[in-house]
């Protein structure tokens, strides 16, 4: 179960793109650095799920994924639990929920923005380097590129590993140069492909007339709402009053 | 080499719906075993649960009494061909699984071309070529030449005859009824009167059930109803009138077609 954007009709999806990406930017800033324990944390990813539930969100692939991270979270506990000497599990579990926190946030932005919105909202977010002169729009394109094809990428290295176990080809893994050894034969195809199916995507984007130097019109306008507006504050009180509380 | 290959209780689920089964069937070498059945009955989810590339799966796989493990044993062509390419040449797709096991290069190429001109395409027009640039046909031809040139224990095709023109057809049943002596081979099929005559029997998947016929049970069943199971119309029609004895004769269309021309001669 990958973490996609799954449409749904909502108040959540129907938010800004540049408020979504900023509420998640500011729930990120608030589970990773905000000095607070283990239950204002607790809140506000509790929070965090309750308004996603409100507003639809299928939750269960960001909940799968976790498990993909199982690992990490276990180390970063038990790392963090015994920072002070003996283990202290409140200790453990703040760390383990920063990170759960964070990883919640950012699924959510994934699950509930389209492939135009994160188009709009990382041009939004580059726009000030064109002040210096940086190609603000290419720079959003080749990110929502990267996010768009890292799924396809993913898939097509099952595809060449499956490929190759069904002539009969034993995959050994082990350690250390033998684990790198074995994966060679999987990575210079992916890459290989890669790189051809780069191709065939510049190619398609010229035949239906993208050029780089000529500037867009877009065919989406999103205008700021107060309802918008109304949820960014509602997230940084939230933040705020956990804060202090 | 191994004689046979056990499926007991063998259930296959599709996110976590139920698609087929309790299986229970052997399938042992020496001839082909076919597996039908209707599009979505579970064929290729089977041949995919074997090769150990779906693990939604209740129940056991043996080889020989021993549980089996799919490990460099199995070989699984797809009922796409291109799913099973990723190399730049025909060459090197054919090469891949010998090169994987490590002889030298030079005796590999000469064990691939001879393999790839077995299944009937010309090595010196096709080694360099991208398998994406072929035909229909020919894709199919070196995905089945690139699958089994190892010839591991268990050989599984899925559909091979689909994009194969006649003679190719021919050819194929020809290499396998060959492969079928040492090694175990199952074939998933939606026209299996092509390959009766060489197999042993026939595992029927429908209605989420899975029932093993011996092929004269198979023809007889298929024959008396089509809605048991649909074999060509021609192929029902000439052989009705043996309903009554114990064996069916094997025809397909060459001795369809040889009977006809002794009789217009």
């Amino acid at each position: 179960m990958l973490i996609t954007f799954s449409p749904k009709e909502s108040f959540l999806y129907s938010i800004n793109p540049v408020i979504k990406g900023l509420i998640t930017l500011f729930l990120i800033i608030a589970f990773s650095v905000i000095a607070s324990g283990p239950v204002e944390l607790g809140i506000l990813l509790a929070t965090v799920v309750i308004f996603s539930l409100l507003g639809r969100v299928d939750l269960l692939p960001i909940i799968f994924s976790l498990r993909k991270i199982f690992f990490l979270l276990f180390i970063v506990g038990l790392i963090q639990g015994f920072s002070q000497g003996e283990f202290d599990f409140l200790l453990a579990l703040e760390a383990i929920l920063r990170i759960v926190g964070v990883f919640f946030s950012a699924g959510i932005f994934v699950t509930i923005s389209s492939q135009t919105e994160l188009m709009y909202f990382w041009e939004q977010t580059f726009r000030p380097l064109a002040l210096f002169g940086l190609p603000a729009r290419e720079l959003a394109l080749v990110m929502v590129i990267a996010v768009r094809f890292l799924p396809v990428i993913l898939s097509e290295i099952d595809r060449i590993r499956i490929a190759q176990m069904a002539r009969g080809a034993k995959l050994s893994g082990g350690f250390g140069l033998s684990a790198v050894k074995s994966l060679l034969p999987l990575m210079i195809p992916t890459l290989s492909l890669a790189i051809v199916r780069a191709g065939d995507l510049a190619l398609a984007m010229e035949a239906r007339g993208y050029c780089v130097s000529r500037s867009r019109t877009r065919f989406r306008h999103y205008r700021v709402e107060f309802i918008d507006l109304l949820g960014l504050l509602l997230c940084l009180g939230i933040i705020f009053a956990l804060m202090k509380f | 080499m191994p004689e046979d290959l056990h499926l007991e209780k063998l259930e296959l689920f599709y996110q976590r719906q139920k698609v087929c089964g309790p299986i229970n069937c052997r399938f042992s070498r020496g001839k082909i075993n076919l597996v039908v059945g209707r599009a979505g009955s579970g064929k290729s989810t089977l041949l995919k649960a074997i090769a150990g590339f779906h693990n939604e799966v209740k129940g056991s796989i043996s080889l020989d009494s021993q549980v089996f493990q799919a490990d460099g044993n199995i070989a699984l062509a797809f009922q796409n061909p291109e799913n099973l390419f990723f190399n730049p040449t025909v060459g090197e797709e054919v090469c891949f699984a010998l090169n994987q096991k490590g002889q030298s290069r030079d005796s590999n190429e000469e064990i691939g071309k001879k393999w790839l001109e077995r299944w009937g395409l010309d090595a010196q027009k096709y080694w360099h070529k991208h398998p994406l640039e072929l035909s229909g046909g020919e894709k199919r031809k070196v995905a089945l030449s690139a699958c089994t040139v190892l010839l591991p224990p268990v050989i599984m095709l899925d559909e091979p005859l689909a994009g194969l023109d006649y003679a190719g057809q021919l050819k194929l049943v020809e290499i396998l009824e060959e492969i079928a002596c040492d090694h175990i081979v199952l074939l998933v099929t939606h026209d299996p009167e092509l390959l009766l005559p060489i197999s042993s029997g026939i595992l029927f998947l429908q209605n989420e059930e899975a029932d093993y016929y011996e092929i004269n049970q198979f023809i007889r069943n298929a024959v008396s109803s089509s809605d048991f199971y649909p074999l060509p119309k021609w192929y029902c029609q000439a052989l009705r009138p043996f309903d009554g004895i114990r064996e069916f004769p094997m025809i397909n269309a060459a001795s369809v077609h040889e009977f006809l021309q002794k009789k217009v001669e």
